[in-house]
């Protein structure tokens, strides 16, 4: 058999019903201990995810968006495992991540792979591009002996916009465009069911970065993969996404389906950073919401609400209670006082 | 001339090469382009397209032996900076051109406060007292918008953040009250919400001093807000020139019009479309080492014809109110893009 196998479309009339989710993630804690400023300085701790939940469907794309420390990439490698987290629960296929032994857990990370932003860090430049691809498939022991890994290699390259005979070749003969490429076909070529993926466009320039994207929906359309996206801005991930959560100092302040979240945005800080993005078009009307001074430390971040030093319609109680994610109905949910 | 333009600098057919072990490679091939009193100009283009080349070879910041500037004149107020000795262009640096770079944290030096270095900048070029341009220093602070100056003022630039560092980046540039601002790529790298503020401060500076910018940058959002003039950039050419409406109302470049194309927009996903796709450029942005024969944008373009595409460099041609662009056939590229939706 060659590797096309492998890369065969799932058939969408037999999918699984919808609402049947591959990840669910519930009250997902990360928190980092921080050494004080003295040795017996009480003990403080970064909550870089603090009770992070959301439930990603078969064959979706759901996006977490966030700025620089909002806990957007600790959120995903969370998910993985790849970071220990502190408490919360992550289901995966039926199994709980949490629960599972250091070869059960091998077994199930093969079907949830990562694809990384950075195209230049994450390739060994000492291997082929065929030897990166191959790794994982030598590791999880997948395809019946080299002629039949090679196939599938090549089958891979292929479907990932490359060529067979680019095989040979190492990382730094490859634009950071083809790099992601080899970055995503490294992550099918275990077959995967899930793929988290990091930025994986924020490196890249504008005319490539639509082709990775149309490339990822289109695996996603033909493989039936199931993604969480994690980027730094709203624009990017309309296209793919079925739901967006929007992400704040570690904490989800709105989440639902995308057209809802990008028509009907309900958090004053998803109001912002949506207002925030430049528009190209010369003289467009912009009514900019700006937002004051920066993001504070996530070491000591603001009582109550976190969003509150910086939010435009913050009263006295949002000093004192921390807003839980109301839901508004039609999966859409807002962690605001104000606001539902 | 209708109206009376005061052109502060004018870069003309600019050649910049560098030497490399596979030969000379042209980063810039004849750029030309004049910088008006209080006006922006966006230089727009993707990785190797020569932009940031373009802003060293300004200042004359090229590595020495490696990069130089093998033809053309870059004249600022008139004067040929290429002719400047080289204790005359550090006058020129900072006090007449300054320059904010992308990376703030590698522009400052870690052991010395920011009030310090912004202090250091004023007196390069000014004869004043410690004490008097750490006054200004902290006045500067100020007007840049960072919260609490004179304290800040005693920080050293690992103790801010991005966006700070930035502003004390704008705050160095603006030291000496320059004609001329050069910005690298200045928000690329900051979240969004402090894009909009910095973005929004370099225009409120621009209003207040008249100062002229060169805005470099590869992100089309950033260029429609702040832009008065754009040149697109492509293998080193300018591709395309024109007044911002026009550049983006009717993008005449098969490669501008692709750009333009290919940005997510919010708000701009079909309704009833399941999976939407962007429209991308085809292939890959080429290497400045081994640029295609012809028209360096053909490999990847719609429109090329067989013919004379692919064996000739079209012209920079004026098509029509100083809308210049280099395309040979964008009279016909300008039909299909009427008679299409």
């Amino acid at each position: 058999m060659t590797g096309s196998a492998l890369l065969k479309p799932t058939d969408n009339s037999v999918a699984e019903p919808a609402d049947e989710a591959l990840l669910s993630v519930r009250n997902l804690c990360t928190y980092f201990p921080v050494r004080g400023a003295t040795p017996f300085a009480p003990k403080r701790v970064v909550k870089a995810v603090d009770n992070l939940s959301l439930e990603v469907g078969r064959g979706k794309i759901v996006s977490i968006v966030g700025e620089s420390g909002s806990g957007k990439t600790t959120a995903g490698r969370s998910i993985l495992r790849l970071i220990e987290p502190t408490s919360g629960q992550v289901m995966f296929d039926g199994m709980d991540l949490g629960q599972l032994g250091p070869r059960a857990l091998r077994d199930a990370r093969r079907k949830m792979q990562i694809i990384f932003q950075d195209p230049f860090a994450s390739l060994n430049p000492r291997m082929s591009i065929g030897g990166i691809i191959a790794e994982g498939l030598k590791l999880h022991s997948i395809g019946e002996g080299r002629a039949d890994q090679r196939d599938r290699v090549a089958a891979l390259l292929e479907r990932v916009g490359l060529s067979a005979d680019h095989m040979r070749r190492y990382p730094h003969e490859f634009s950071g465009g083809q790099r992601q490429r080899v970055g995503i076909a490294r992550a099918l070529a275990v077959e995967p069911d899930f793929i988290l993926a990091d930025e994986p466009v924020s490196a890249l320039d504008v005319s490539i970065q639509a082709q990775v994207l149309n490339l990822l929906q289109d695996l996603r359309e033909d493989l039936g993969l199931t993604m969480v996206f994690i980027a730094h801005d709203l624009s990017v991930v309309e296209y793919l996404s079925d739901r967006v959560a929007v992400m704040y100092l570690g904490r989800i302040m709105e989440i639902a389906d995308a057209r809802d979240l990008y028509a009907n945005p309900q958090h004053p800080y998803t109001e912002a950073l949506l207002s925030a993005a430049p528009i190209p078009e010369p003289g467009a009307a912009r009514n900019r919401i700006m937002l004051k001074g920066e993001t504070p430390s996530p070491i000591d971040p603001p009582s109550g609400c976190v969003f509150r030093t910086r939010c435009p319609i913050a009263g006295p109680e949002c000093a004192t209670t921390t807003p839980d994610l109301k839901p508004l109905g039609k999966g859409h949910s807002v962690a605001c006082l104000k606001r539902g | 001339m209708p109206v009376e333009r005061n052109i502060v600098l004018e870069v003309d057919n600019l050649q910049t090469h560098f030497s490399t072990d596979e030969g000379v490679v042209r980063a810039v091939d004849g750029v030309s382009f004049q910088l008006e009193a209080g006006k922006t100009l966006a230089l727009v283009g993707e990785s190797g397209s020569g932009k940031s080349v373009t802003s060293l070879s300004i200042m004359r910041l090229l590595q020495k032996g490696v990069g130089r500037v093998a033809g053309g004149r870059i004249l600022f107020e008139g004067r040929d900076l290429a002719a400047l000795t080289e204790p005359e262009m550090r006058r020129v640096r900072g006090k007449d051109i300054a320059m904010v770079f992308q990376e703030p944290m590698t522009s400052l030096t870690p052991v010395y406060t920011v009030g310090d270095q912004i202090a250091e900048a004023i007196m390069a070029h000014e004869p004043i007292s410690k004490r008097a341009a750490r006054a200004r220093a902290v006045e500067l602070l100020e007007t840049v918008g960072i919260p609490e100056p004179a304290t800040r003022a005693r920080a050293y630039p690992h103790q801010l953040s991005g966006g700070m560092r930035q502003r004390v980046m704008i705050a160095i540039a603006l030291a000496c009250n320059p004609k001329v601002l050069i910005a690298d790529e200045p928000t690329t790298g900051l979240d969004v919400t402090i894009q909009a503020q910095i973005l929004d401060l370099m225009r409120r500076l621009q209003k207040e001093t008249g100062m002229a910018i060169l805005f470099i940058t590869h992100d089309l959002g950033v260029v429609a807000e702040m832009a008065d003039r754009v040149l697109v950039m492509y293998a080193g050419r300018t591709v395309e020139e024109a007044a911002v409406e026009p550049l983006f109302g009717e993008p005449r470049m098969p490669y501008t019009q692709g750009l333009m194309a290919s940005i997510p927009r919010l708000g701009s996903a079909p309704e009833g479309v399941s999976h939407p796709r962007l429209q991308a450029i085809r292939g890959n942005i080429p290497s400045p080492r081994n640029l295609p024969q012809g028209c360096a944008f053909h490999p990847r373009c719609e429109h090329a014809s067989p013919d004379f595409c692919t064996h000739n460099v079209p012209a920079l041609e004026d098509s029509g109110m100083g809308h210049m662009v280099r395309c040979a056939r964008w009279r016909d590229v300008l039909q299909t893009a009427q008679v299409a939706p």
